[in-house]
C-alpha cells in the first residue's frame, strides 16, 4: 500500500509537472467571445502577467465581475463610454480607472511596500503591520546582479544591523557576518541560519588548512533560488529560537512555484575579475641601499656591508641588481559563469519550483577556482482539501581547487609579497628560487594538486493536515548531510613536499537529522479580536566525523596517491550531539491597533550537564499601530504609525565542543606507537547556555500611501554566563576550561528608510538607506586574553588592538618614541596599551533602483563603513625596518626612514636591534573606514510583438560591475579584508591577504 | 492514515525524548573510567610521555628555548617572540614561555594520576614488576619535569596530586628552589627503587635515574655525589658504551651511548627539523650557528668529528643532526653517556683529583677525533677545557644555557647585563588568573 500511494504521488507530480508546461501556451489560443460593450483585461504592471480573479466595480452600479484566467473581463451595461471603475486585487493596490475605449488594459501595481507585504518569521509568516519584532526582509530580486558565491557576503549593505565583511577574495570562502553585534567569545557569534525549515549547519569541513581561511557552508546555497532572506534580529522574533536565537535568525526562503503561472527562467552570466589594488614593495636597488644602511647604521664594518661588489664577496652593488617582481605573477584576470535554469508553476493541487544551476569562479590570486552544481525540488501537493504534503530539497556539489591562499609561508601571496625582489624566481639550474623562509610563488601556483569536492543535501519533506477549519498540524522532517573530500599531494618541488612528496586524504561528514511537529491555530474571533498561536516541537541530532590519511615519501612526482606513499599516518574524530525543543507562541490583535505577541521555547541539549541541561527563553512584546486610532485618522499623509517593544530571553551553545561539560581522558596520545591515553579536559558540572537578554524599542512610519516608510530601532543585549574558556591556574595541568563567566553587552540603533522617490510611468526611482551603530563592550571578563594584537579584556570592546603606541621618532637619533606609561624611561610591556578597536561606528547601505521608459533598470548598492580600525600586518612585516633585512620584501613606505638629524618622520631608522626593531608600534594601526560601490548594474529589458510571438514573457540584458569605485584612506590594498577568517575574535587583522576583486558582469535573464 | 502519522510520531516523541539527550563521547572516557586496571596504567604513562614528548614542551619548545639561550645557536627567523630568547628580552606575555610552562604542568597532573592511583589499582592481571615500572617511570617523569621547571623559572608551585576540580589548586604557592631540589631527588629515590636496568633507552630506567643524578648534583655542588652516580652509569658498561663515532648517536635510535631519550614515530612526530634546514630541503633556515661556533666546530684541535654539525647551504652554515622534516622523528637526548663522562670529570676537579677529570675528557675529545688530547695541570684551565668540551659535544642539545648559569658564566659571556633574566618570567596569563602565584624579580 505504500509503495503504491508513493507512485501514485509520484505520477501526481509528473503529471502537474508537464501540464504545467503547456498549460500556458494552449490557453492563449483560446479567444474569449467579446459580445459587450466594454471588455478589457487587468495585467501586473511589472511582470505584464495577466491577474485572474480581480475585481471590476463600477462606478454607482452594485454588481462587479472578475477577471478569468486570461486576465480578461467583460461588461454589459447600458452607460456609455467613459466608464469609471474601480479595480482591486489581493495584493494589489486598488486602482480608479476611466475607461475611455474598448477594449482596454488595466495595469494592476503590486503592494511592494504595502502593509499587507507578508514576512516570514520563526514558524509562520505574519503581515508586515502585525510584526512586533524587529525583522529585515532582502528579497531575492534585490540580490540578483552581484557577483558573490555566498549568500551571506550577498547581504551586505542590503539590511540595517547587520554587519557584513568579506574575509578573503577566494570564492567560496569566509564571510565575517554579525547581527546586532558579537555575544560571545567562545561560542559562535554567527546567526541561525534557516533554510526552508531547516536548521543548516555552519561549520566548515575543511580539514587541510590553507591559512587562517575556511572554507564556507553557505557557498552551498544558489543565490538564485531565493525568495526572501528574513533577518530576525529582536528577542521577540528570534526567541522563538530559543538555545540558538542569540545572534539572530536569517531565515532563507527559496522559490515555490504558483498555481497558474508557468513559468520558465533562465539566465546567464559571465564575468571578469581582477585585483583593484596590489602591494607597492621596494625594488632590488631600494633594498639594497636600505640593507646597506642598516649595517652601518649597526656600526658594522663598512667593507663587509651585504651589498658590495661580487668580486668582494657581496651580493652585488645595489645599482647593480635585477629587480624581479614576483606580485605580478600571482595575480590573474579571473573568469566566472553563471547558468540557471528553473521551471516552476503548478494547478491548485500541486505547485513546483525545479531548479538547476552551475556556477564557476575563479579567484583572482592563482590557482583557486570554486565550481558549484545546484538542483533545487521544491513541491507542493494537496492530497486532499485537508492533507497536503510537499518537499523543499537542495543538492548540491561543489569542487574547489584549493592552495595555500591565506597567511602561511608556504602561501603564493606570502611567497610573492615577502620575498625580497633582487632574488631571482629560479635557481641557476631552473629550479624554483626559495631563498628565505616563503614558498616560490609559481612552485604554488603550477604544481598545487589540491581539490576538495563537496556533497551536500538539504531537505526537509513535511505533511500538514487540517484538523478544524483554523487548526493545523504540520510534521517534518529533515536532513541537512554535509560531505567534504579533499585530496591534496605536495610534490618535491614544493617546500611542503620535501624531500619526497607528501599526499593528504581528508573526509569529513557533518549530518544533522531533525524532526518538527507544529500545531498552529489561527481564528477571527469576531472584527476587532485576532487570535494565533504556534506550539511544536524539535528533536536535533547532529554528529560529525572526520578521517585523515597522510603519505610521505613518493616514488616520483607522477605517483600522486597515497597507496603510493613509503610510510602512512592517518588520523579521524567523531563526535555527536542531541537538542530537544519545545515551543509555543501567540499573537493576539486588538482592533488592527493593538498588537500582543508572546513566545517561549524550552531547549534540552546533551552539551551540559543533567543539573543544567533544560533552559527556557521567553519573550514579550508589544506594538501600538497609532495610525489607526481615531486622532491620526484625519491626517491624510501619514498612512502608518506603528510603536513597537520587546524584551525577551535567547540562549548560544553553538561552536562549542560536544562533550564540553565532562572530565575526559582523550585517547590518541601515544607514545613509540602504543596507545596512551591523557587528561584532556577538566570536569565542569555547572556548564549551561550563554543567555542573552534583549529589549528593542522602536517606531515604523508610512508617508503619503506607505511610499514612503521609516523604521528606526533601539536595542540593548546583554548576555550572560559566556561560555568562555576560561584561563585557569596553569598549574594544575589546565590552563583553561570552558565555563559561564564573562559578560557582554550590544547596544544600539537601526536606521532604514525606503522610498519611492519618483513614481511616474517613465521614471521610477526606488531608494533605500540604512545606517547602523553597535556599541560592543566586554562589560564582565576575569582575565585578559591576548590574541596576536588583539586583546579582550574587560571593560574594552571586542576586537581592540593592543600594541605600544609610537608617539614620533626622535629627529636627533631616528629612534622610535613611545608613550611611557609608567615613566620608567623604559618601553616595557608595562608600557602596551588599548590603541583602538576594529568595530565600526557605523555601517550601511544605500541603494538605488531606476527604471526608464519601462526598459531600461538601473541599479546601485552602495557600502559604507565609518570608523573601523585596521591592524595592518602587512606593513609591520615589511615596514618595520632593519630587523626585516633579508627576510621580508620592503614596503614603498620604508623610504620614508630617518636618515640624518632633522629629519622628522614617523620611520625610525634602520637597525636590526633596539626599540626600532623589536618593538611592535602602534602606527601600524589604520583607520578602515570606507565607502564602496558594491553593486552597479545597467539593464536593458527588450519588449515588443516578436518576443510575444515567441512566448517570451521577459528578456533582459544587463552589465554589472562589483566592487567598482572604493573609496578609503586605508594604505593597504583593501579595508575590507581579515587574515584570521577562522578565528572569530580577531577581525581587521590584514596580513598578506589579496584584496576583494573588481568584477564586471554581463548577463542575461529569460523567462518563458 | 494521517491520524496514525500523528499517533506514532507522537509516541515517538514521548519515548524517546528521555533517551534522545544521552549522548556518549566515543573518543574519551571519564576520570573515574581511565586508570582502572593494568592497561588502563600502561595507557596512562604513555599518554605522559606523550606530553612530554609534545612540540610544546620536549619535542620543539625546550629545546628552541634553551638552544636560542646558549651562544651556540642565534635566531635569524621573522618572529618577534622567538627573538625574544636570544636577545634575553623575553616578555612576560611570550607565547612559547606559557606553552613550555603548560605543557610541563600538564606532563605532571599526568604523572600525578598514575603515582596516587596505580598503587591501588585492583586487577589481577597486573603484575608487581609492571605495577612498578610503571610508577616507577612515572616518579622519573615528574622529577625531570621539576628539574625543567627549577632550571628555566627558579623556585615553582610544587604540585603532587591530581587534579579533579579548580578548588585543588588553592593553597599552592610557589617553593624555593631548595624545595624544588628536595622534591626532585624524593622523586628520583622513588623512582630508582621501582625501576629496573635495562636496555631500551626511549624509557625511564635505573640508569636514567643515575644519569640524572649525577647532572643533578652538579647543580647543588655535591660534588661527590656526583661522581658516585656517574660510577655507577659509567659501571654497567654492557648497557652503556660511548658510541664509535660521534655522529652515531643522533643517526640511530637507542644507541649504546643512549641513556634516556624521547623517541618519535611518523605518528608521534615533532616539528623541530624545520627551524633549521634550508628551504631547499624543506625547512626554514631559523637557526643559525653562531659565528663563534662555527670557529670551534671547524678547528680540529677542539672540533674534530663535531664539524659534522655543520653543513653548508648557499654558503650558510647551518645546524646538522640529521633533521628530518618529512617524517619529524628526531629524537630528543636527555641523557647520554658522553655527558656523565664530564660530569665526572667536572666534579672530580672540584674534588681535586685532575687525573680522573682529564682522563675522562680525553676520553670523550678521542672519541670525536679532536686532533690534539694533552692533559691539564692547572685546575682552572681543565674546568674551562671541560666547559669548551661541553659546549661543542653538546653543541646543538641545549645544555649550554644551563652550564653557563650553573658555572656563572652567563652573564659575563653572553653580555647579560642584569640577574634577572637568567630565569624567565612566569607567564602573565598565570600571573593574570592565579594571585597565589609570583612573578619573577624584574619581569613584575
Amino acid at each position: 500500500m505504500k509503495n503504491k500511494s508513493v507512485f501514485l504521488y509520484a505520477l501526481a507530480i509528473l503529471l502537474s509537472i508537464s501540464s504545467g508546461f503547456w498549460n500556458p501556451i494552449k490557453a492563449q489560443e483560446t479567444k474569449p467571445i467579446i459580445n459587450a460593450s466594454l471588455v478589457g483585461t487587468v495585467i501586473d504592471a511589472d511582470t505584464k502577467e495577466p491577474i485572474e480573479g480581480a475585481t471590476i466595480q463600477l462606478e454607482a452600479v452594485t454588481h462587479s465581475v472578475k477577471t478569468d484566467r486570461q486576465g480578461k473581463f467583460q461588461f454589459v451595461t447600458g452607460q456609455k463610454l467613459p466608464f469609471t471603475a474601480t479595480i482591486s486585487y489581493v495584493g494589489y493596490e486598488s486602482q480608479i480607472f476611466v475607461f475611455k475605449t474598448s477594449p482596454a488594459v488595466v495595469e494592476l501595481k503590486p503592494k511592494s511596500n504595502g502593509l499587507d507585504e507578508v514576512v516570514v518569521v520563526g514558524y509562520g509568516t505574519q503581515k508586515k503591520k502585525d510584526v512586533v519584532g524587529s525583522v529585515a526582509k532582502v528579497s531575492g530580486q534585490a540580490l540578483e546582479d552581484i557577483q558573490s558565491s555566498g549568500v551571506d557576503q550577498l547581504l551586505q549593505g542590503q539590511a540595517s544591523g547587520v554587519l557584513v565583511s568579506a574575509n578573503s577574495s577566494v570564492p567560496g570562502t569566509g564571510i565575517f557576518l554579525r547581527v546586532r553585534g558579537s555575544t560571545s567569545i567562545n561560542a559562535s557569534n554567527n546567526p541561525l541560519y534557516v533554510v526552508d525549515g531547516v536548521f543548516i549547519n555552519n561549520t566548515s569541513l575543511q580539514t587541510i588548512g590553507t591559512g587562517g581561511q575556511e572554507t564556507s557552508p553557505l557557498a552551498d546555497i544558489n543565490p538564485s533560488d531565493i525568495e526572501s532572506i528574513e533577518i530576525l534580529k529582536d528577542a521577540s522574533a528570534t526567541a522563538i529560537y530559543g538555545a540558538r536565537g542569540a545572534n539572530g535568525v536569517v531565515i532563507i526562503t527559496t522559490k515555490r512555484g504558483k498555481a497558474g503561472k508557468n513559468n520558465i527562467g533562465f539566465s546567464l552570466s559571465k564575468s571578469y575579475s581582477n585585483a583593484p589594488k596590489k602591494w607597492k614593495t621596494l625594488t632590488a636597488e631600494q633594498e639594497a641601499i636600505l640593507q646597506n644602511e642598516t649595517w652601518i647604521n649597526d656600526g658594522k664594518d663598512f667593507s663587509k656591508r651585504p651589498f658590495r661588489p661580487v668580486s668582494d664577496g657581496g651580493k652585488g652593488n645595489p645599482e647593480d641588481l635585477t629587480t624581479y617582481d614576483r606580485i605580478g605573477l600571482i595575480f590573474q584576470t579571473a573568469e566566472s559563469e553563471n547558468v540557471d535554469l528553473s521551471l516552476s508553476g503548478g494547478n491548485e493541487k500541486t505547485q513546483y519550483y525545479l531548479g538547476g544551476s552551475f556556477a564557476n569562479q575563479e579567484a583572482i590570486v592563482k590557482p583557486d577556482w570554486f565550481k558549484r552544481y545546484n538542483i533545487k525540488i521544491n513541491l507542493d501537493n494537496k492530497i486532499t482539501e485537508k492533507v497536503k504534503v510537499g518537499t523543499s530539497t537542495s543538492l548540491v556539489r561543489t569542487i574547489r581547487n584549493m592552495s595555500a591562499n591565506g597567511n602561511v609561508p608556504n602561501g603564493t601571496v606570502n611567497g610573492a609579497l615577502y620575498t625580497p625582489s633582487y632574488y631571482p624566481i629560479f635557481t641557476s639550474d631552473g629550479n624554483y628560487n626559495r631563498p628565505v623562509f616563503f614558498e616560490n610563488p609559481l612552485a604554488t601556483i603550477n604544481e598545487s594538486n589540491f581539490k576538495a569536492e563537496g556533497s551536500r543535501v538539504i531537505s526537509n519533506v513535511y505533511g500538514s493536515y487540517s484538523i478544524l477549519k483554523n487548526l493545523i498540524f504540520k510534521t517534518s522532517w529533515s536532513i541537512d548531510f554535509n560531505e567534504n573530500y579533499e585530496n591534496n599531494y605536495y610534490n618535491s618541488k614544493m617546500f611542503l613536499g620535501q624531500p619526497n612528496g607528501e599526499a593528504t586524504s581528508a573526509t569529513s561528514r557533518l549530518t544533522s537529522l531533525i524532526n518538527e511537529q507544529t500545531l498552529s491555530y489561527l481564528t477571527t474571533i469576531n472584527d476587532n479580536n485576532q487570535l494565533s498561536l504556534v506550539i511544536g516541537n524539535t528533536l536535533q541530532k547532529e554528529s560529525h566525523d572526520l578521517t585523515s590519511v597522510t603519505g610521505i615519501g613518493f616514488p616520483s612526482d607522477e605517483f600522486t596517491k597515497i597507496a603510493s606513499s613509503a610510510t602512512q599516518y592517518g588520523t579521524s574524530r567523531s563526535t555527536a550531539s542531541a537538542l530537544v525543543s519545545f515551543f509555543g507562541k501567540g499573537t493576539y490583535i486588538y482592533a488592527d491597533k493593538y498588537i500582543l505577541d508572546a513566545s517561549i521555547r524550552a531547549d534540552g541539549s546533551s552539551r551540559f550537564g543533567k543539573e543544567n541541561r533544560w533552559a527556557y527563553f521567553p519573550s514579550i512584546g508589544g506594538a501600538w499601530r497609532i495610525s489607526q486610532e481615531s486622532f491620526l485618522a484625519d491626517i491624510q499623509w501619514l498612512s502608518d504609525l506603528k510603536l513597537k517593544a520587546s524584551y525577551g530571553i535567547t540562549g548560544n551553545q553553538n561552536g562549542i565542543n560536544d562533550f564540553s561539560s565532562r572530565g575526559l581522558w582523550s585517547g590518541g596520545y601515544n607514545y613509540l606507537n602504543a596507545s596512551g591515553i591523557f587528561p584532556s579536559q577538566l570536569a565542569n558540572p555547572n556548564l549551561k547556555w550563554e543567555t542573552t537578554s534583549q529589549f528593542n524599542a522602536g517606531f515604523e512610519i508610512g508617508f503619503i500611501k506607505n511610499n514612503f516608510n521609516i523604521e528606526f530601532n533601539y536595542y540593548d543585549k546583554y548576555t550572560k554566563d559566556l561560555l568562555l574558556s576560561n584561563p585557569i591556574s596553569s598549574k594544575l595541568g589546565f590552563s583553561s576550561q570552558l565555563s559561564n563567566v564573562g559578560e557582554m553587552s550590544n547596544k544600539g540603533f537601526e536606521f532604514a528608510f525606503n522610498g519611492k522617490l519618483v513614481d511616474k510611468a517613465n521614471f521610477k526611482w526606488n531608494t533605500n538607506l540604512n545606517i547602523s551603530r553597535n556599541i560592543n563592550l566586554i562589560e564582565k571578563l576575569n582575565s585578559t586574553i591576548l590574541l596576536n594584537r588583539t586583546i579582550l579584556k574587560e571593560g574594552n570592546p571586542l576586537y581592540s588592538f593592543y600594541a605600544h603606541k609610537q608617539i614620533g621618532v626622535n629627529p636627533e637619533n631616528g629612534e622610535v618614541l613611545f608613550e611611557d606609561l609608567n615613566n620608567d624611561g623604559l618601553a616595557t610591556d608595562a608600557d602596551l596599551q588599548i590603541i583602538g578597536n576594529a568595530w565600526p561606528k557605523f555601517t550601511g547601505g544605500f541603494n538605488n533602483d531606476f527604471f526608464l521608459w519601462d526598459k531600461l533598470d538601473i541599479k546601485s548598492l552602495f557600502y559604507f563603513s565609518v570608523g573601523n580600525k585596521m591592524w595592518n600586518n602587512t606593513r609591520y612585516r615589511m615596514g618595520h625596518g632593519g630587523s626585516r633585512n633579508d627576510a621580508f620584501a620592503m614596503l614603498e613606505e620604508q623610504l620614508n626612514r630617518w636618515q640624518k638629524p632633522g629629519d622628522i618622520t614617523d620611520v625610525p631608522r634602520m637597525t636590526a636591534s633596539g626599540n626600532n626593531a623589536s618593538i611592535i608600534p602602534s602606527r601600524f594601526m589604520e583607520d578602515g573606514s570606507y565607502l564602496r560601490l558594491r553593486n552597479v548594474s545597467l539593464g536593458y529589458h527588450f519588449k515588443g510583438k516578436v518576443l510575444e510571438r515567441a512566448h517570451i514573457k521577459n528578456l533582459r540584458l544587463y552589465l554589472a560591475a562589483t566592487n567598482l569605485l572604493t573609496f578609503t584612506k586605508y594604505s593597504g590594498v583593501d579595508p575590507e579584508v581579515n587574515t584570521t577568517g577562522a578565528d572569530q575574535n580577531q577581525i581587521g587583522y590584514d596580513q598578506a591577504i589579496a584584496p576583494q576583486p573588481r568584477t564586471f558582469q554581463l548577463g542575461v535573464n529569460l523567462t518563458l | 492514515m494521517q491520524k496514525n502519522l500523528i499517533i506514532i510520531t507522537i509516541l515517538f516523541l514521548f519515548s524517546s525524548c528521555a533517551n534522545f539527550l544521552e549522548v556518549e563521547p566515543e573518543l574519551a572516557v571519564s576520570d573515574e573510567q581511565s586508570i582502572t586496571n593494568g592497561k588502563g596504567a600502561a595507557a596512562a604513562l604513555n599518554g605522559v610521555y606523550n606530553k612530554l614528548a609534545s612540540d610544546s614542551y620536549h619535542g620543539v619548545s625546550f629545546r628552541f628555548i634553551t638552544n636560542l639561550s646558549g651562544d651556540n645557536l642565534r635566531w635569524v627567523g621573522n618572529s618577534p617572540s622567538n627573538r625574544e630568547f636570544d636577545v634575553f628580552e623575553v616578555f612576560t606575555s611570550n607565547s612559547r614561555v606559557e606553552s613550555l610552562w603548560n605543557a610541563i604542568y600538564s606532563t605532571i597532573n599526568g604523572a600525578n594520576h598514575i603515582i596516587s592511583k596505580v598503587p591501588d589499582i585492583q586487577d589481577q592481571a597486573f603484575t608487581d614488576a609492571e605495577r612498578a615500572r610503571i610508577l616507577g617511570e612515572a616518579y622519573f617523569i615528574r622529577a625531570l619535569n621539576y628539574f625543567d621547571l627549577v632550571r628555566l623559572w627558579g623556585g615553582v608551585p610544587i604540585v603532587v596530586k591530581p587534579t579533579g576540580s579548580i578548588e585543588d589548586g588553592l593553597g599552592i604557592a610557589r617553593s624555593d628552589k631548595a624545595a624544588v631540589y628536595e622534591q626532585i631527588l624524593s622523586d628520583l629515590e622513588k623512582a630508582e627503587q621501582y625501576l629496573e636496568l635495562t636496555t631500551v633507552k626511549s624509557r625511564a630506567s635505573k640508569g636514567a635515574v643515575w644519569a640524572f643524578r649525577s647532572t643533578l648534583y652538579l647543580y647543588l655542588e655535591r660534588w661527590q655525589e656526583a661522581v658516585n652516580n656517574a660510577n655507577k652509569v659509567i659501571e654497567e658498561t654492557t648497557i652503556y658504551q660511548l658510541n664509535k663515532s660521534y655522529s652515531d648517536f643522533y643517526l640511530s635510535k637507542n644507541t649504546a651511548e643512549s641513556i634516556f631519550e624521547i623517541d618519535y614515530t611518523i605518528n608521534n612526530r615533532n616539528n623541530y627539523a624545520i627551524n633549521w634546514l634550508p628551504g631547499s630541503l624543506g625547512g626554514r633556515r631559523e637557526f643559525l650557528p653562531t659565528d663563534d661556533l662555527i670557529n670551534l666546530l671547524n678547528n680540529p684541535l677542539v672540533g674534530g668529528d663535531r664539524r659534522n654539525l655543520l653543513l653548508l647551504d648557499q654558503d650558510i652554515y647551518y645546524g646538522n643532526m640529521d633533521f628530518k622534516p618529512a617524517t619529524g622523528i628526531d629524537q630528543v637526548y636527555v641523557f647520554r653517556l658522553a655527558e656523565i663522562f664530564l660530569n665526572r670529570a667536572e666534579a672530580n676537579v672540584k674534588l681535586k683529583k685532575l687525573a680522573d677529570a682529564n682522563n675522562d675528557l680525553k676520553k670523550v675529545r678521542a672519541r670525536a677525533n679532536v686532533s690534539e688530547v694533552s692533559d691539564y695541570a692547572n685546575e682552572e684551565e681543565l674546568e674551562r677545557q671541560i666547559q669548551l668540551e661541553r659546549r661543542l659535544e653538546f653543541a646543538f642539545e641545549g645544555k649550554r644555557w644551563f652550564d653557563l648559569i650553573r658555572t656563572n658564566k652567563a652573564k659575563s659571556t653572553l653580555g647579560i647585563t642584569k640577574d634577572y633574566k637568567l630565569l624567565l618570567p612566569i607567564p602573565q596569563q598565570l600571573i593574570f588568573v592565579d594571585k597565589e602565584i609570583e612573578q619573577n624579580e624584574g619581569y613584575k
